[in-house]
């Protein structure tokens, strides 16, 4: 097990490097820089402008500009976002746990309705149930999320007025941030009411952002378990007469989890990244919709030190899920 | 304090007022400063105004209190939350549904169901702003006049504000706003004649015109639909012979494109008054210096470009009517733009609220305000 961890961290290094490449020069090959979108139509003078690309180091030759990036990365130092003037690094923590508790919940939605939806397609293999289950997968899908959102927001907040429109809590509950996970922090603010507001406000936006994963994850799941119990094994435990029950979750959905598992991780990595939608319809202040507004300010700072943040984290959750995959797979961490 | 200039500006009354230029404190400035916490300064503003900064969530909420010393006394609204909500349709959903009393700029085909809520006032003003077509006078053929106002007679533009600004716009008859002291209401408008179009284009010896529109990607307070606008415009140059390609790019991408003097075709951009001034517009927009940046029409005309001189250096604000009068008589003749609207600004307010003002600048004022 130890040499199948350190084999996977070994390769996290070109990864890493890779990455830096890649979020660095991306950016770069895009028309326009940070001085001329900020300046908007209101233009800037040439001198202006290159007086202001000099004092942000960007007349610099490009392989100049990397490795000093590259160096302040090593230093722990990931730049000043133009836009802001704040330091990237405290940007990025102030909405990153916006986005994890968000993506938490979400996966954890997904994943408590998605696999037992998928094992009981699968066990009522070709029965209406089954049909329905993954019709509504396949719907869930190929939802247009901003549509799904949007609908969402008229009829429970809009309508019925059962959730908010948007944020994290409600204006009258106000507290200073301690862990930035707003249900944690309410429970912690001691404030009546807080925790229920909280969780209110998550809503809406957890079921929005749980729609496609919950519906690959449901298709996975009845995918692996039309596999694996169609293996010998399966029919051995049925034949020894085992409960149908213990057959399923015991022999079954345990092999079965393996790709699922995998497909859960991969779904944590987009979700951490890509709740871009979904946090501007409930004005969510994430980090999806923070690097989609730097991109389009030309904020190279923070494009290649975001990127590379969530690059990381993204590494992260795929490493657990690897070992995971050993824990759960013996062939694996003995290979 | 006293100022001394090295030219005469009589611009320099409205620049001062500006936001960027307000006076800070130079004590808590000099504290951030050692700090190494200039940021700071944006981010935990310290003032004498009627609101005073409490709080601010990153991309959530910024929370104010009443300032108890406020010169001209505490305000009724003893707490003052702005939320940050990016979707229009989202705070429409927050006002009407009673979770937020003040939304600006709703989405114009959304006025009507606003207008129709029992608890909600809209407010409507006219734009301090302009939409327009820059063409690129120093590009033959669009270098001659005659051809330029030959084009602008070709479009329909009533067709076009009610198709892409859903009729909520005015018209515009020069490039200041209409609410400028300095824009003349007796400027005619450009005549609608597509016949009239051709005929000039053939006197002009223009035959088989092939020329490229940039349409705006973005949707702006002047423009809410480049695209949309990129395609009438095309469709009214193609009935009169000119090929038109339609071209756009990202936003960013966009600006520097379109700014450059060599840039191939006219452009589709506006521009959104920062203060009262009529050189906010004419001079900025239209005057030499602005070729290569803000004049996108790289429009160079000297009689043009004198009269905005004197302008600036004019303190009498009659006399610089007449001069800014004259200055658009000569754009009227010279045509470098062809002139779209002046799209109406909406706010929407609960009923409970009282004394909001619609601030033609965009400032969001709450000083006076109260909750009935």
């Amino acid at each position: 097990m130890l040499r199948f961890v350190l084999y996977r961290l070994a390769l996290v290094i070109p990864t890493f490097i890779g990455v830096t490449i890649v979020a660095f020069f991306f950016i770069r090959i895009l028309p326009g820089d940070p001085v001329q979108v900020l300046a908007g139509e209101r233009g800037v003078s040439p001198e202006r402008h290159a007086e202001v690309l000099a004092r942000l180091g960007f007349d610099k030759p490009l392989w100049e500009q990397y490795f000093t990036y590259l160096g302040n990365i090593f230093r722990g130092d990931f730049g000043v976002s133009f836009a802001s003037k704040r330091p990237v690094a405290q940007e990025f923590f102030a909405r990153f746990p916006a986005t994890v508790e968000l993506s938490l919940c979400a996966i954890f939605l997904a994943t408590a309705l998605g696999i037992p939806a998928g094992v009981i397609a699968a066990v009522k293999r070709g029965s209406w149930l089954d049909q329905g289950l993954m019709g509504t997968a396949l719907v869930g899908y190929s939802m247009p999320i901003f549509w799904w959102g949007l609908l969402l927001i008229i009829l429970f907040s809009g309508t019925l007025a059962w959730t908010p429109i948007s944020g994290r809590i409600a204006f009258a509950y106000f507290f200073p941030p301690v862990t930035g996970f707003m249900l944690i922090d309410s429970l912690l603010s001691g404030q009546q009411g807080a925790f229920q507001s909280a969780l209110l406000h998550l809503t809406l936006p957890t079921i929005v952002l749980a729609t496609i994963p919950l519906a690959v994850i449901a298709r996975q799941t009845r995918s692996a378990m039309l596999e694996v119990l169609g293996e010998d094994y399966v029919r051995t435990a049925r034949s020894k007469g085992l409960p149908s029950r213990r057959v399923i979750a015991i022999h079954a959905l345990r092999n079965a989890l393996i790709p699922v598992v995998t497909t859960i991780g991969l779904q944590v990595g987009v979700l951490l990244a890509g709740a871009i939608l979904t946090e501007t319809i409930f004005s969510w202040p994430g980090i999806g919709k923070w690097m989609i507004e730097s991109i389009e300010k030309r904020d190279y700072f923070v494009i290649q030190s975001g990127l590379l943040l969530i690059a990381t984290i993204v590494m992260t959750v795929n490493l657990i899920v690897d070992l995971l995959y050993g824990l759960i797979n013996p062939r694996i961490r003995h290979n | 304090m006293k100022f001394t200039f090295n030219t005469a500006d009589s611009t320099v009354f409205v620049n001062f007022p500006m936001d960027f230029l307000s006076i800070g404190s130079a004590e808590y400035a000099a504290q951030l400063e050692a700090a190494g916490n200039m940021p700071q300064f944006n981010t935990m503003p310290v003032g004498t105004g009627a609101y005073q900064f409490v709080d601010y969530q990153t991309d959530t909420v910024i929370r104010y209190a009443a300032n108890p010393d406020y010169f001209n006394g505490k305000q009724a609204i003893d707490s003052l939350i702005f939320a940050i909500t990016p979707e229009p349709a989202a705070a429409e959903q927050g006002l009407l549904g009673g979770q937020c009393d003040v939304i600006p700029y709703p989405i114009p085909a959304n006025v009507a169901t606003l207008r129709a809520a029992p608890n909600v006032v809209v407010s409507e003003t006219g734009g301090e702003h302009v939409g327009f077509i820059a063409y690129n006078t120093q590009q033959p053929p669009f270098d001659n006049p005659e051809v330029r106002k030959a084009l602008n007679m070709a479009v329909n533009m009533d067709a076009i504000i009610e198709a892409v600004y859903a009729g909520q716009a005015v018209r515009a008859r020069n490039p200041l706003p209409a609410s400028s002291w300095a824009s003349n209401p007796d400027t005619p408008y450009v005549a609608y004649d597509p016949e009239a179009a051709k005929a000039a284009l053939a006197a002009a010896g223009v035959t088989d015109l092939s020329m490229k529109l940039w349409w705006m990607p973005v949707a702006r307070p002047y423009n809410p639909n480049g695209k949309l606008m990129g395609e009438l415009l095309q469709a009214d140059w193609q009935a009169i012979g000119v090929n038109v390609e339609l071209v756009s790019q990202e936003w960013g991408a966009y600006l520097e494109a379109t700014s450059s003097v060599e840039r191939d075709g006219a452009v589709m951009i506006g521009w959104g008054a920062d203060n009262a001034d009529p050189d906010n517009f004419l001079g900025v927009l239209l005057s030499c210096v602005g070729v290569g940046t803000n004049n996108r029409a790289q429009w160079c005309y000297e009689p043009y470009d004198a009269l905005i001189q004197k302008g600036k250096a004019t303190f009498d604000e009659d006399e610089r009517k007449a001069i800014y009068y004259e200055a658009e008589a000569i754009f009227q003749d010279q045509q470098p733009w062809l002139l779209l609207a002046h799209s109406n600004q909406f706010l929407a307010h609960n009923k409970r609220v009282v004394n909001f003002k619609h601030d033609p600048l965009g400032f969001h004022r709450f000083e006076g305000v109260d909750i009935q």
